[in-house]
């Protein structure tokens, strides 16, 4: 074979050299003409390097994917050359370079400093022909794709002011649509209910949407700010599409605030990574894979459970392949050996407060001691027993809303005038209830080991889809090194209808051997800089400004996420009337943040309000999801039902860098920056245990045409003029606390760089006695340091005072504000991390009492406490098993991601495509032979939510499951920057090569109990965290 | 449209495949002269403007035979300056080390100060495609072309197994399936083959170890690509001539790592002097037993391997690594054509 192949290669070239010698013989009679080959084709010379005079080496940040690395661009004669990593971040570099280095030397480093494929692409995003570059108005129905190029001062009047925006367009003629203006109504809208029947849920500003699909901080406090001024509570993140479950369940399992842990790579002995995409995707990709591959080629064991082999197979002690949906049978299965195995940290688990714990030198302690009562009649029951409600304190007295534990003793106790409390205070293992005070209560470990015993560890083997021995296994070796051992988790678990309860689980694991804020444990990571300038030291506030009412903005999010129905007056309605609150008509998210697929499910259902404006932010809904109600050039899909629907969208503005599926369909095209292009402060994640902000900046002159007055046409300036016009508060003139104004972008990102310059609180460096110590605001900036703001000094010197410009040019010359390498593993204690979750008295939940009595607003069923591991129900709580049988459609749809690719907006970059032309259906390869599917074949997959399926070409692979069917996101596009368009009447034609592929996102299950007589419905969902389900589709192949 | 159905892209050759596209361009003969007008500010500045000018419609960059290739490096009118980057000579030899066009033998007599080394540790190598990438970057590569590339495969088969770890309603399996990744790159052999069948000498290896191509003397001719077996060379499509890696000799020059090992985001790519025993590459081979692609023909490769298997080592032969997908270099195997090919 091997001989064929090179034969082919030689003959060919055989031919070539013949035909190809007569041409070549004529250019090689003339190699002393060199400009002959530069006729033929431009010249192929490497880039200038870093060191060669006229190369300025510029830091920003990388936004390929969310990973925020550190960049070095290399740009001359304003035009970038090459993306790098920059030196000073430890995403990119490690260790990275001390803060205090020169960065004439960090010019000229011999260690890697990287970025990833992706990154590295990040020129073609720039350099991508088919940028918008000025604004478009639509002058075609909706998704028409016909636009017409419009000024700068025509954008900023018409949305503002509406009118008859479209009466050119066919069936809009009469269509008068609502401007800013009119919702703003002076501003008296920010006090005017918009719907006088339930003011809680806000005033008619809230008719304003805005959401996005990235913004990373920086922008997305520059959209709230927007938001906030106008008065509308909806300036709303994309999470609920992306990995929502996951942060919930941390933040439930931790102070609900901390949405992310990671592990201590470098020290840990043992990992299990469910679902977590490693080497491919994750915060922060590259870091991530550097750690491991460096901790794995040292010793460091680790185990990936997933659904299909991802790169990080490479380097596997061992993969194992779970049920979709199963790693929560998985890790409560572990929970359960564990503890009847006594293989948890009891000793920790005991200490009833941080100081009981230190004592013992534990960082942090956990509630699993406390009390809960269980009894179900009790007008408290699933809340935490307060001393008062047990007759250990009086009511209104200082210890009545205390917990309660039981003693070594046996007796009940409040929490804190004991060390430890008992865990089984019925005797070991023992799940019957203690009756304190006449109450009947559970010890938290208690109701976890109650629920841990609904199945058998064979039940739980059957569920997860893998042998009993892989549960044992896995606990054993899970519980064999000490806080060295973490269960961390991604994407893969939480993106399920069970999503939040199986993050749950494996969050609880590692409460159970109390790894966390140690060394080779489960980190919070390091801390940032206060860029917003909320401490008394930092010199700009900007999330304060003149002249805003106090109470503005307010109401509930059109997503009703952030908010408990229980406390709405729909509920208090139908309880007073003695009717059930339940079902509620769309379901409520206490616990969830940037809800896509409630977005619109309530602009389709206006509740609780209609959208009058919505505005999208650097976002594709169109392509990228929610599943199942879009990704498909298929106007019968939800999303695309909904924003045809003029009356439910009145108006719908974007702003983008293409023509994307989406901005297809919008009103009005804002054009933006690229991340080139942009400004932002990004902090670290919690893989770096040191302090991280990154400054992005536009290293090269943004390519969007500018504003009369010489501003890039971008979603900030768009909104700098829209507010201007309004006369908003916190923008144009007196926009800041310091009077300043604020006109254009930077007037804003200046200061937030200056805050970032001045953060005295978080960075901590080495004092004369080798001891961790606050570092205060960062040094001046050299002469040859200030050349790093020259050009933002030209032409906004008036922002900062020169005293400001030189901290500021300190933190630019390295690209944002980095603590130091060595100061990770600083802690009081040995074996502590200098950064810790538990220094701000956090305390880990075994139980969460907000969760445990808080309702499915759908069902009303109330949620569980603890971790648990469920099936994959509907909102309802049907099992879907039972929806969709599992004869006729028998194989389960997943997704998974490729190190090349993010999402919706990295196919235009040529250096990526070409990597892989197009994505294929996945099928294990034992399935593919029992059905007699070839490589290559064409086989439909269809689901019961969209029957007529999708089709395209398989592949078999030995790393995906069996009884799976998966594909790689990113492909199968039909609109960015490819198929046609139209601009001032004449037809664009795009490149269709971002078009391969295929994308099974349609099939992905509606649910049933979410539908309307339409149709129309949102997809399956998580009923406490609100995540998207992406993994619970069962569907049917057959070949075409 | 959302099935799929999309004939129009299913030609046969349309696959970005580097052979493929060396076929391209060898028949395009002398069309290219266009190719790279387009340069990519020049069609954003076209839309700026709002215009849809005739332009501004490259239709793509995977082209079918018989079109123009668009040059995605960055042929912009603004870095054709006269400021000395753009001189050959300096690029490629700036302090005039001796080079040979044969008799390698007789470099280590002429004690260079350096013998730069490239070491691939596998332990390390993620497969992310960031080398690649930045290959591309920092050399101006053609779409299509690549002077690395790094192999991606999936090793093994699903097992119906009694007592396995995958439990399914159909039974219990045994899945054995690695993930192997595997960069590949010139290797500045000690002793190289295409160095030597150059006619016109335009091909030579350094003294401090780059195997190098002054494109001002490459006639195009084809039988340096013909002589590597390696497959790391090809003609390039907008030049005409062969290229390959340099190791980023400018970059090395500089003192600056290749822009491959710049940004391994593993750190599998260590570059250095194998005649500083400090080295880090000294070091790694010291340490570990290291492996060369293809030793049994006596090319002397000077680009080492960390846990390369020692089959993988020899064998080019996609079927026999087993190699289930990868990203580039494979797609010439039958299986992937397979994949590639038009709708039945």
């Amino acid at each position: 074979m091997s001989d064929t192949l090179n034969m082919q290669r030689r003959t060919f070239l055989k031919g070539v050299a013949l035909g190809g010698s007569l041409l070549g013989g004529l250019w090689g009679s003339m190699p002393w003409l060199p400009d002959v080959v530069k006729q033929r084709g431009q010249y192929v010379y490497p880039q200038r390097v870093e060191s060669w005079p006229g190369v300025d080496v510029r830091y920003s940040v990388c936004r390929q994917c969310r990973s925020d690395c550190g960049l070095e661009a290399r740009v001359f004669n304003n035009v970038l050359l090459k993306l790098d990593g920059n030196p000073y971040h430890p995403n990119s570099t490690e260790p990275q370079l001390p803060y205090a280095t020169d960065p004439q030397e960090a010019v000229r480093v011999k260690i890697p400093h990287s970025i990833c494929a992706r990154g590295q692409a990040g020129a073609q995003t720039l350099y991508d022909p088919y940028r918008v570059l000025q604004p478009l108005k639509r002058i075609g129905p909706r998704g028409s794709g016909k636009f017409k190029t419009i000024s700068w001062e025509q954008l900023i009047e018409e949305t503002v002011n509406g009118g008859l925006l479209f009466k050119d367009v066919p069936g809009e003629e009469k269509r008068r649509v609502e401007g800013f203006a009119q919702l703003w109504n002076q501003g008296r809208g920010r006090f005017t209910p918009a719907d006088p029947a339930h003011p809680d849920m806000g005033p008619q500003t809230n008719e304003l949407v805005m959401y996005w699909g990235r913004a990373e901080v920086g922008q997305n406090t520059f959209i709230q700010r927007f938001a906030t001024a106008f008065g509308s509570v909806n300036a709303l993140p994309h999470v609920g599409i992306c990995e929502l479950n996951h942060h919930v369940a941390t933040q439930q399992s931790l102070n609900g605030a901390v949405a992310m842990l990671k592990p201590d790579i470098a020290n840990s002995e043992f990992i299990i990574w469910f679902g977590a995409g490693i080497y491919t995707a994750n915060f922060p990709m590259q870091a991530l894979a550097r750690k491991i591959a460096a901790a794995s080629s040292k010793g460091l064991k680790f185990v990936l459970v997933d659904v299909s082999a991802t790169a990080g197979v490479a380097h596997a002690d061992r993969f194992i392949t779970v049920k979709p949906g199963g790693d929560g049978a998985l890790a409560m299965g572990m929970v359960r050996w564990i503890l009847e195995n006594h293989r948890y940290d009891s000793r920790f688990l005991m200490n009833t407060t941080l100081k009981a714990a230190q004592a013992q030198g534990e960082p942090n302690y956990a509630n699993a001691a406390y009390l809960v009562i269980s009894d179900p009649s009790h007008p408290k029951a699933h809340k935490f027993a307060r001393a008062a409600d047990v007759g250990l304190a009086a009511a209104g007295s200082a210890d009545a809303d205390k917990y309660v534990v039981v003693d070594a003793g046996g007796q009940a106790a409040v929490f804190d005038t004991v060390a430890q409390g008992l865990l089984w205070p019925q005797g070991d293992l023992e799940v019957k209830p203690v009756t304190v005070g006449g109450v009947s209560c559970l010890t938290a470990m208690q109701i976890l080991y109650q629920t841990a015993q609904e199945h058998t560890l064979a039940d739980y083997a059957k569920l997860a889809g893998v042998s009993t021995q892989v549960i044992t296994e896995l606990a054993r070796e899970f519980t064999s090194h000490g806080k060295k051992a973490v269960a961390d988790f991604y994407r893969g678990p939480a993106m399920h209808t069970n999503g939040f309860y199986n993050g749950r689980s494996i969050m609880t694991l590692n409460f159970l051997i109390g790894n966390i804020d140690w060394a080779g444990g489960y980190m919070a990571g390091g801390g940032t800089a206060d860029f917003m300038g909320a401490k008394p030291t930092s010199p700009f506030h900007l999330g304060k400004w003149p002249n805003q009412p106090k109470g503005v903005p307010n109401g509930v999010k059109i997503s009703r996420e952030g908010a408990f129905y229980e406390k709405t007056t729909y509920y208090k309605e139908l309880k007073n009337e003695g009717r059930s609150p339940f079902p509620a008509k769309r379901p409520w998210y206490p616990f969830g943040f940037g809800i896509w697929h409630e977005i619109f499910g309530g602009i389709w259902d206006a509740y609780p309000y209609p959208a009058k404006i919505v505005y999208q932010h650097m976002g594709n809904p169109a392509y990228s999801a929610p599943p199942g109600m879009g990704g498909a050039d298929d106007e019968k899909l939800p999303w695309f039902r909904m924003i045809k629907d003029l009356d439910k969208v009145p108006l719908f503005i974007t702003d983008d860098i293409v023509l994307s599926e989406t901005s297809m369909y919008a009103d009005y095209i804002v054009p933006d920056s690229t991340f080139l292009e942009a400004w932002g402060a990004l902090p670290g994640f919690p893989t770096t245990p040191t302090s991280v902000i990154g400054i992005r900046q536009p290293i090269v002159d943004p390519l969007m045409a500018k504003t009369k007055d010489g501003r890039p046409m971008c979603f900030e300036t768009y909104y700098i003029d829209v507010a201007e016009k309004l006369g908003m508060p916190g923008f144009g003139k007196n926009a800041f606390m310091d009077g300043g104004s604020l006109h254009r972008r930077e007037d804003f990102y200046l200061r937030m760089i200056a805050n970032v310059a001045y953060d005295a609180g978080t960075y901590l460096q080495l004092d004369s006695l080798g001891q961790p110590a606050k570092m205060g605001p960062v040094p001046d900036a050299t002469a040859a340091e200030m050349q790093s703001v020259a050009r933002w000094q030209k032409q906004f010197g008036s922002v900062l005072t020169p005293a400001q410009w030189r901290k500021v040019a300190y933190v630019m010359a390295r690209g944002g504000r980095f603590e130091d390498y060595g100061l990770a593993y600083l802690g009081d204690k040995p074996g502590w991390l200098t950064h810790r979750y538990g220094s701000a008295k956090n305390l880990l939940q075994i139980y969460n009492e907000g969760v445990g009595s808080t309702h499915n607003a759908i069902s009303g069923e109330i949620f569980h406490g603890t971790g648990i591991a469920l099936p994959q129900r509907t909102l309802k709580g049907r099992l879907l098993d039972e929806i969709d049988s599992s004869k006729e459609f028998n194989f389960h749809l997943t997704t998974y991601k490729l190190p090349i690719h993010t999402q919706s907006r990295t196919i235009n970059d040529p250096w990526l495509l070409e990597l892989l032309a197009q994505n294929y259906i996945e099928l294990n390869d034992a399935d593919a032979k029992r059905l007699g599917i070839a490589d290559g074949d064409w086989i439909r997959v269809a689901s019961a939510s969209y029957p007529r399926g999708i089709t395209g070409k398989v592949r078999s692979l030995p790393g995906v499951r069996p009884g799976v069917v998966t594909f790689t996101n990113s492909f199968g596009h039909w609109h960015y920057g490819s198929g046609s368009w139209q601009v001032d009447g004449q037809t664009l034609q795009g490149d269709d090569s971002r078009n391969g592929g295929v994308r099974l996102n349609p099939l992905m299950r509606l649910d049933p109990d979410m539908q309307d007589a339409s149709g129309w419905g949102t997809c399956l969902e998580d009923p406490v965290g609100g995540g998207a389900s992406y993994f619970d589709t069962k569907v049917k192949i057959s070949k075409v | 449209m959302a099935e799929n159905e999309r004939p129009a892209q299913e030609k046969e050759g349309r696959t970005p495949d580097r052979r493929g596209f060396l076929k391209k361009a060898l028949t395009l003969g002398g069309v290219l002269g266009a190719a790279g007008a387009f340069g990519a500010l020049g069609i954003g500045k076209a839309l700026a403007a709002g215009r849809a000018g005739e332009e501004s419609q490259p239709g793509g960059m995977l082209q079918a035979d018989g079109e123009a290739l668009t040059w995605q490096g960055y042929a912009d009118p603004n870095l054709n300056k006269g400021d000395g980057w753009q001189d050959w000579s300096r690029l490629l030899n700036p302090a005039k080390l001796p080079i040979y066009h044969d008799n390698f033998a007789q470099i280590k007599a002429a004690r260079p100060k350096h013998h730069w080394v490239l070491v691939v540790d596998l332990r390390k190598c993620t497969g992310c495609q960031s080398c690649v990438v930045a290959c591309k970057s920092e050399n101006n590569i053609p779409v299509g072309n690549y002077r690395t590339w790094v192999d991606v495969g999936q090793v093994g088969k699903t097992v119906a197994a009694a007592g396995g770890d995958v439990v399914t309603d159909e039974g219990s399996y045994v899945q054995e399936v690695k993930v192997r990744n595997i960069p590949k790159l010139c290797n500045h052999c000690d002793n190289p083959p295409c160095v030597t069948v150059c006619p016109v000498k335009a091909t030579f290896k350094r003294a401090d170890g780059p195997v190098l191509v002054d494109p001002r003397l490459c006639i195009g001719c084809g039988t340096c690509v013909n002589a590597c077996p390696y497959d790391a060379r090809y003609l390039n499509p907008i030049s005409h001539t062969a290229d390959k890696c340099t190791l980023c000799v400018e970059r090395i020059d500089a003192g600056l790592l290749p822009a491959c090992v710049t940004t391994c985001v593993g750190r599998a790519r260590v570059f250095g002097d194998l005649l500083d025993p400090k080295s880090e590459v000294s070091q790694l081979l010291a340490h570990y037993p290291a492996e060369v692609r293809k030793p049994e023909i006596g090319t002397k490769p000077q680009v080492f391997y960390i846990g390369l298997n020692g089959e993988l080592a020899t064998a080019d032969n996609p079927a026999s690594q087993r190699l289930i997908y990868t990203y580039t270099m494979n797609t010439n195997s039958t299986a992937y054509q397979k994949l590639n090919s038009p709708r039945k």
